[in-house]
């Protein structure tokens, strides 16, 4: 790279990802702050995440795992490195486009659900539709599946407070998946729920990101979470210090906590 | 910082109404002192006229000043929700915490009536020059021409209207979870639905008002005493609107927010404008209040005038009877003026809380792929629609009302006994070009917000 090459307007890229990569990062650093107080959120990461497949990036607090997720969604920008979604560079795209890339490429599913509390269950899963430059089309006949298979026809005329947590993650669901985005990203989608409807709601997303085909990033602290993904990166102070394929969450959990013992003894021997 | 605004608000408030009571009682008493001089002193009417004024006027005063501070402290609660939830956690009762912004209520309002009752004061010594200097010389102006310690009992009663004030801003600690504390939890509004009836109560009261106001304009044509009722009536009235705003404005801005086309942004504008009604209502009224207020008394004047013009027409009276009007058309100005001050403070503190509510919802949507400029574009559609709302609703009220205090007051001194209705028309060029003003003002927060903030730092805050 010589030269700045000109920004793709038409989404086609110049680097001919494979086409299973939805989304990677690589050499990505993420500096808060600057001399002495500086603090690297993000210390050199490079990962790839695959249509169909959902990955749980897990670590405690403080382990850089949420701005890695606000750096892939482009709700933030890398101090150095490359984020590459869906095919286009997206360090150098401007406000807009990364809006217009979240509308059409991205779904959303947060900690808090943030459904708009005044519109019905239909209206919220629809609302996207209206908030980018271009209105989206709607497509009818997976709409109705998303509906029937996260089993929330009953509800669709209900106002957000009027539904139980879990009800109103599922609407949440189909909103972020109505429009077939390419990477669904998930913060902490089961942090407000129960147990066993954590679980429900997890299941549900999984099985919807293998037909629908787009790739999902789980980013969570809750080993349970992370054991329904079909891929953990562990994160540490940074970096990522753990990859594992499926795995339970005793396994997960005892990663994390060795993790923890490991990196921390480490630190301390590092001036 | 918006917490502390919330107070500074209710300060300002509060100063600015007891200053408004110390002008307005010595105000009319120098009036009094006056007109009584002049061939109208021996009439029961200017008396009456006088009376009926100084008091409608102190009415208004304290009715805008409990819905601001109203404003104000629900501010102040809604930014120290999470405090409240910690100190419920560890063991306070809602009743203490309720009782703790009380209490700083009335610490706020005796402070701040005591500057304003010192700005007052000082607004009456000049007054008093004024007047002095434009009196022939003999006519020696007394203290008691000044002072009226009939002021105490309006004082007493803006002391109440704080704390009632201060009371019902505070209701949401009720609504602390403590649960928010631990953080897992977040912070969110009821929904609004019980809000949009309209309670009996609110009925009972609208209903009298009205009926009030209908007998103090036939009464009007018999005695000037028909103002008292007429008083009574949009007090009653007033109040019954207070009551049923949160019910009545939301159905009034679904009919203009009709308007807005039912795509792009102006359909996120149009969604957002029914979400809330409460805290729509709450943005709307502050400015349909101070638009009311305004169009009353140039109503209320153009029509007077108008009406004294006709029937002292031609005869030597003509000069005098407007020079009296006109004495009391620039104190008239003065409180009008101050009362639309007030009434923008509350406006102000409206749009800091619903930018500091609405903050999460603009993030959210930003995250969900709506551009810069969309945001921009509904966010200043939204406030556009409910300031043109509320002034339209404000103009409506404030005509009828101006027009009936007209009539109750002077309408039996006429021959004709009907006091002509006059709109100046100025008065709407200048309501809608503030209108405009105020509505891009009141977005100027919101949409610095969307433009400097990204949607994870807002999410972060919120």
């Amino acid at each position: 790279m010589t030269n700045t090459p000109p920004l793709p307007a038409d989404g086609s890229s110049t680097l001919r990802p494979s086409p299973s990569v939805v989304a990677r990062a690589t050499d990505v650093v993420r500096v808060f702050g600057s001399g002495d107080t500086a603090v690297r959120a993000v210390a050199g990461i490079t990962a790839s995440f695959r249509r169909g497949e959902m990955t749980a990036i897990v670590g405690p607090s403080g382990s850089g795992k949420s701005t890695m997720m606000h750096l892939l969604a482009g709700l933030d920008t890398p101090s150095s490195g490359t984020i590459e979604l869906d095919g286009q560079l997206i360090a150098r795209l401007s406000d807009d486009h990364l809006a217009a890339l979240r509308h059409e490429r991205m779904g959303f599913v947060f900690q808090s659900f943030n459904l708009l509390p005044g519109l019905t269950a239909l209206e919220n899963i629809r609302l996207p539709e209206s908030l980018g430059a271009r209105q989206r089309s709607r497509d009818d006949v997976w709409e109705r599946e998303l509906i029937a298979r996260l089993d929330i026809g009953r509800v669709l005329h209900r106002r957000p407070h009027e539904l139980s947590g879990g009800q109103q993650q599922r609407i949440a669901i189909a909103r972020a998946l109505a429009h077939r985005p390419a990477v669904v990203f998930a913060d902490e989608p089961t942090g407000n729920l129960d147990l066993a409807t954590g679980d429900i709601v997890l299941r549900l997303l999984s099985e919807l990101v293998v037909d629908s085909g787009c790739g999902v990033i789980l980013v969570t602290h809750d080993p349970r979470a992370a054991s329904r993904a079909d891929r953990v990166l562990a994160l540490r102070d940074g970096r990522v210090v753990a990859e594992l394929g499926r795995a339970n969450a005793t396994d997960i959990s005892a990663l994390m906590l060795a993790d923890a013992h490991d990196h921390s003894d480490a630190s301390l021997r590092t001036p | 910082m918006i917490a502390s605004g919330g107070r500074l608000a209710a300060a300002i408030t509060v100063a600015a109404s007891a200053a408004y009571i110390v002008v307005l009682t010595s105000g009319f008493a120098l009036v009094k002192a006056g007109v009584l001089s002049t061939p109208f002193g021996e009439g029961a009417t200017a008396h009456v006229v006088l009376g009926v004024l100084s008091i409608a006027f102190l009415v208004v005063a304290l009715v805008v000043a409990t819905v601001v501070v109203t404003n104000a402290f629900t501010l102040v609660t809604a930014t120290r929700l999470r405090d409240i939830a910690l100190r419920r956690l560890l063991g306070a009762s809602a009743r203490t915490e309720r009782r703790r912004i009380l209490r700083e209520g009335a610490r706020l309002s005796l402070a701040a009536s005591g500057v304003g009752l010192l700005v007052g004061a000082a607004g009456v010594v000049g007054l008093t020059i004024a007047a002095a200097a434009h009196r022939e010389p003999g006519q020696a102006l007394a203290i008691t021409d000044v002072v009226d310690p009939s002021i105490v009992l309006p004082l007493i009663a803006l002391q109440g209207c704080v704390v009632l004030a201060a009371w019902r801003g505070s209701a949401a600690v009720v609504s602390a979870d403590p649960a928010t504390a631990l953080g897992a939890a977040i912070v969110t509004e009821s929904g609004g639905d019980g809000d949009r009836r309209i309670g009996w109560a609110a009925r009972l009261l609208l209903a009298t008002g009205l009926i009030l106001l209908g007998l103090s304009v036939l009464g009007g044509a018999l005695t000037p005493l028909a103002a008292f009722v007429g008083v009574a009536g949009g007090t009653v009235l007033a109040a019954g609107i207070l009551a049923s705003a949160t019910g009545i404005l939301p159905r009034f801005l679904r009919l203009i927010a009709r308007i807005l086309p039912r795509r792009g942004p102006a359909a996120i504008a149009r969604a957002t404008l029914a979400e809330h009604p409460a805290r729509t209502a709450r943005a709307a009224l502050a400015i349909t209040i101070g638009v009311s207020i305004v169009t009353m008394f140039a109503v209320a004047s153009a029509s007077t005038n108008l009406s004294l013009r006709l029937m002292y027409a031609g005869t030597p009276l003509e000069d005098s009877a407007t020079s009296v009007i006109d004495d009391v058309l620039g104190i008239v100005g003065v409180l009008v003026a101050m009362i639309v001050l007030i009434a923008a403070v509350g406006l102000a503190t409206s749009v800091a809380l619903g930018t500091r509510l609405r903050g999460r919802e603009i993030a959210a949507r930003r995250v969900l792929g709506q551009s810069r400029r969309h945001a921009v574009i509904s966010v200043v559609l939204e406030t556009v629609v409910i300031c043109a709302t509320a002034t339209l609703a404000g103009l409506l009220l404030g005509a009828v009302l101006g027009w009936v205090g007209a009539q109750s007051v002077l309408g039996s001194a006429l021959p004709w006994k009907m006091v002509v209705p006059a709109i100046p028309v100025s008065l709407v060029a200048v309501l809608a070009a503030g209108t405009l003003l105020v509505a891009v003002a009141s977005a100027v927060m919101p949409v610095r917000f969307v433009m400097t903030d990204s949607p994870i730092r807002a999410f972060a805050r919120a």
